[in-house]
């Protein structure tokens, strides 16, 4: 089959628009005779090579299990189009990039779920496997389809085509999960008996092994477990100590560019800012940071093996590592010769942080990107974004100074309690930062500022899992209003297309019912749906109205403090208490401050495994 | 010092463009942690030039690539360690000191190994229109180029069209044509302008073999 593949390649390749998506054999990407192997995975990312290569938990995977000389992981991504329609003519089924096996030959298949609107790309992806759809479909000799990431924090909108959810942080889970894969293999047993075992393993969701129950009024009475000894939730895994986790080194060094082409240096994960939107800032608590020391270590190695001329810090907010000073001097330090430059995305501009990035970046090449989030400081206090115009103005007038002559400042559009004095601040406020840059050069000229909203999503596991998204019909009239205020010179406004804000409001909140629209919208073509070109939203209407379920029943309705959720089947280790207190103290527009400069706020993970070193100043 | 270096484009990245090429060798050389010399200013790049682009989906043994280093090193050295770092189908094939050299850019003539299927034609009939188009004094392309097309003659970029081998219906033959900074004339220029004879010819695969500067009867490799 392989040698097949490669020589139909040859006539393919020339025929599709960026034909290195689907070559392989990159600088570090890992090859593997097929007959020394137990077991072999697809790691599936939903989306085009150059998105799914930039995405750093797949890269993490990848070396993690090829590591192990039993597993043999391999990378597939969405074809583009073009190559889905060669496919689909000369019924070539999808392969991996590596071996160029076809997808349903492996033992497991695993996607990566970054985003709800790629879930019709985990279906298309499938299907062009050959691979049936939903998971009571498959055979015994059908591949294990496996799914993690953050949107598997509500897993039940793919509850009937995903075999297992990996929850949380998977470099532990994954590997207990091969070891059960080996040990069943060998004894020759049933799918069924190997999902039934997979529940034993904590951070494993096996939908199938769970009933759902509903209430008259449409909403989830209860997830319960069809088994005795299947987990009645499933708790998140989380690694506990970074400095001693797996990070690889020599990563993939794609030949053509791709969205992130940098060595990625991942400097802590979790957050503690608590704003009331973010998903993340809740899910991926505790924090935990690695060492200056390991990761200069890291970073060493990374550029040895890869060559690359950029470093670039990952975190949620790359201002919050605490060693940050001293983790910049030792890189730029150790770099200079070589001429590698570091990236600091993620940062929150300050006075320290500005002067650390005139210090190290290239002045001009980029603008600066500010993220306030909301027009008002009333709005700014409900979501808990602890940012004062007093504080965005200082530094848009000190990134002036520096040089810089193009900023973003990025909004969020229908956020609870919004009216439209809200959104007439984030009018004020962009003029105000026009205005700062005549104060600061005498004149406008050479001046961009970007403004863009995006609408404001309710995720699972927030303090806003409570609250309505505003209807598709307010999501126009809010940017019609934005559209016709900030008509200035020097001023672009970039808006989200509401009706993706919309099904995605739909699917982060969806229950298991969802599965069957899924299947219907893509009966109906639908593919790619991020890709605006692409997106056809009257066959997701028409998806809905054929399943029998209305849309607005999950996005635009405000929830019952007591409602079950669907999602709550999965435990984050964050106390429902904790988000409804935050809900409430939202609704007074009452902010809350940072555990880790102020005192333990009850958010719940100190209890996780019995008590963690949770990074806080005063523990309760 | 400043050196050039001979390099293959492979079959694994013939898709790829010169700017990843370039992107490549330059981390390669970081990989070797050669001392490459780069270009002052708040982005520094190495300091390197390369012959004209070719179109991607070929192969190449005569990619030619000068290179600035901060000091002497030793030819073996850097032809070790960069064939021992670059990524699958890009390889060094030649190293040598550049000073005294001609220049990269007065280059202006490629062979080519062009590899075609007749589609069921016979060898006369490809032959007949090999004759046909070395006797033409205007053949006429329409180029595209930075989005615009323009009309180019590219009869006198054509130097010659040898049958090599045949095999049933493939047939190799090697093309010499006008490949420089005034004048470029590609493989699938010639076949397109043979297909005016022979509809049913395709492309199956193009190598570029050599790159030289012709001049006054003398042909002079630039390594």
């Amino acid at each position: 089959m392989e040698i097949e593949n490669i020589n139909i390649l040859d006539e393919i390749l020339p025929k599709v628009s960026k034909p290195m998506r689907y070559v392989g054999n990159e600088l570090n990407s890992v090859k593997k005779d097929k007959n020394d192997i137990k077991v072999h995975i697809a790691l599936a990312f939903p989306d085009v090579y150059e998105v799914g290569m930039s995405h750093l938990g797949l890269r993490i995977l990848y070396h993690l299990l090829n590591e192990r000389e039993d597993v043999y992981a391999e990378r597939v991504f969405a074809p583009w189009i073009d190559m889905e329609d060669i496919l689909r003519q000369k019924k070539i089924p999808l392969f991996s990039l590596e071996s160029k096996t076809p997808l349903s030959e492996f033992d497991m298949i695993g996607f990566s779920l970054q985003y709800e609107m790629s879930y019709s790309n985990v279906l298309n992806m499938l299907e062009l496997s050959g691979v049936p759809i939903f998971s009571s479909e498959r055979k015994e000799n059908d591949p294990i389809v496996i799914a993690g990431g953050p949107c598997a924090y509500n897993p039940e909108p793919l509850a009937e085509i995903i075999d297992l959810f990996v929850i949380g942080e998977a470099e532990e889970s994954i590997l207990e999960l091969v070891d059960l894969y080996i040990d069943w293999k060998e004894c020759s047993a049933k799918r069924s008996e190997f999902l039934e075992g997979a529940t034993q393993i904590p951070g494993i969701y096996v939908p199938s092994l769970y009933r759902v129950t509903y209430h008259e009024d449409g909403t989830v009475r209860e997830i319960l477990p069809r088994k005795e000894g299947v987990p009645e939730r499933v708790k998140k895994r989380f690694i506990e100590d970074l400095d001693k986790v797996y990070y690889p080194t020599k990563l993939i060094v794609p030949y053509t560019d791709i969205v992130h082409d940098r060595a990625v240096l991942e400097i802590f994960r979790g957050c503690t800012r608590g704003c009331r939107f973010c998903q993340a800032g809740m899910i991926y608590r505790p924090v935990r940071e690695k060492s200056a020391e390991k990761l200069a270590d890291i970073a060493r190695k990374m550029i040895d093996a890869t060559g690359y001329e950029e470093i670039s810090l990952a975190s949620l907010s790359t201002s919050d590592y605490s060693d940050l000073k001293r983790l910049v001097e030792i890189l730029t330090a150790e770099f200079k010769d070589q001429r590698v430059g570091i990236s600091l995305p993620s940062l929150r501009i300050d006075s320290f942080t500005l002067e650390l990035a005139r210090r190290i970046m290239e002045i001009k090449k980029s603008g600066l990107t500010f993220a306030p989030e909301a027009g008002t400081q009333r709005l700014r206090d409900v979501i808990n974004k602890g940012v004062t115009e007093e504080d965005l103005l200082n530094s848009v007038r000190g990134a002036f100074e520096a040089g810089w002559n193009s900023v973003k400042l990025y909004f969020m559009i229908g956020l609870p309690t919004e009216t439209y004095e809200d959104l007439e601040g984030i009018v004020d406020l962009a003029h105000k930062v026009v205005d700062v840059y005549r104060e600061v050069k005498g004149k406008s000229k050479g001046l961009r500022v970007t403004v863009s909203t995006s609408t404001f999503v309710p995720k699972p596991f927030t303090p806003f899992q409570w609250e309505a998204q505003i209807t598709l019909e307010e999501i126009n009239e809010r940017q019609k209003f934005l559209k016709k205020k900030l008509k200035n010179p020097h001023i672009i406004y970039n808006w989200h297309d509401g009706r993706l804000s919309f099904l995605e409001a739909v699917f982060s909140r969806g229950d298991r019912r969802l599965n069957l629209v899924l299947k219907k919208a893509r009966e109906k073509g639908c593919r790619f749906d991020g890709w605006s070109d692409i997106f056809d939203f009257s066959k997701w209407m028409e998806a809905f109205s054929e399943a029998g379920l209305d849309p607005g029943f999950y996005a635009n309705r405000p929830r019952l403090e007591g409602e079950f959720f669907p999602w709550e089947v999965i435990d984050p280790g964050i106390d429902r208490h904790f988000l409804l207190r935050e809900l409430k103290k939202a609704k007074m527009a009452q902010p809350t401050p940072d555990c880790r400069v102020s005192r333990c706020q009850g958010c719940g993970i100190i209890k996780i495994k019995g008590g963690i070193r949770c990074e806080v100043k005063n523990e309760d | 010092m400043k050196l050039r270096m001979r390099i293959r484009k492979g079959r694994e990245v013939k898709f790829i463009s010169q700017l990843d090429m370039m992107r490549a060798l330059e981390r390669a050389m970081r990989r070797a942690r050669l001392p490459v010399k780069f270009t002052e200013g708040f982005n520094p790049r190495p300091k390197m030039s390369f012959t004209p682009a070719i179109p991607v989906g070929i192969t190449s043994d005569a990619e030619y690539v000068d290179v600035e280093f901060t000091r002497e090193l030793a030819l073996e050295e850097i032809y070790d360690s960069l064939n021992s770092t670059l990524p699958p189908g890009i390889a060094l094939l030649k190293v040598g000191d550049a000073e005294g050299k001609l220049p990269l850019s007065s280059v202006n003539r490629a062979l080519y190994t062009v590899v075609v299927g007749l589609g069921g034609a016979s060898r006369e009939a490809l032959e007949e229109a090999i004759g046909k188009i070395l006797s033409s004094t205007e053949i006429k392309m329409v180029k595209k180029s930075k989005g615009k097309e323009k009309e180019v003659n590219i009869a006198s970029g054509i130097y010659g069209i040898k049958i090599n081998t045949a095999e049933n219906d493939r047939f190799t033959l090697k093309m010499e044509l006008a490949a420089g900074q005034d004048a470029s004339v590609t493989p699938f220029m010639v076949v397109d302008a043979l297909r005016e004879y022979l509809p049913s010819l395709n492309v199956l695969g193009v190598n570029k073999d050599e790159l030289f500067v012709f001049d006054r009867g003398r042909k002079i490799l630039p390594l």
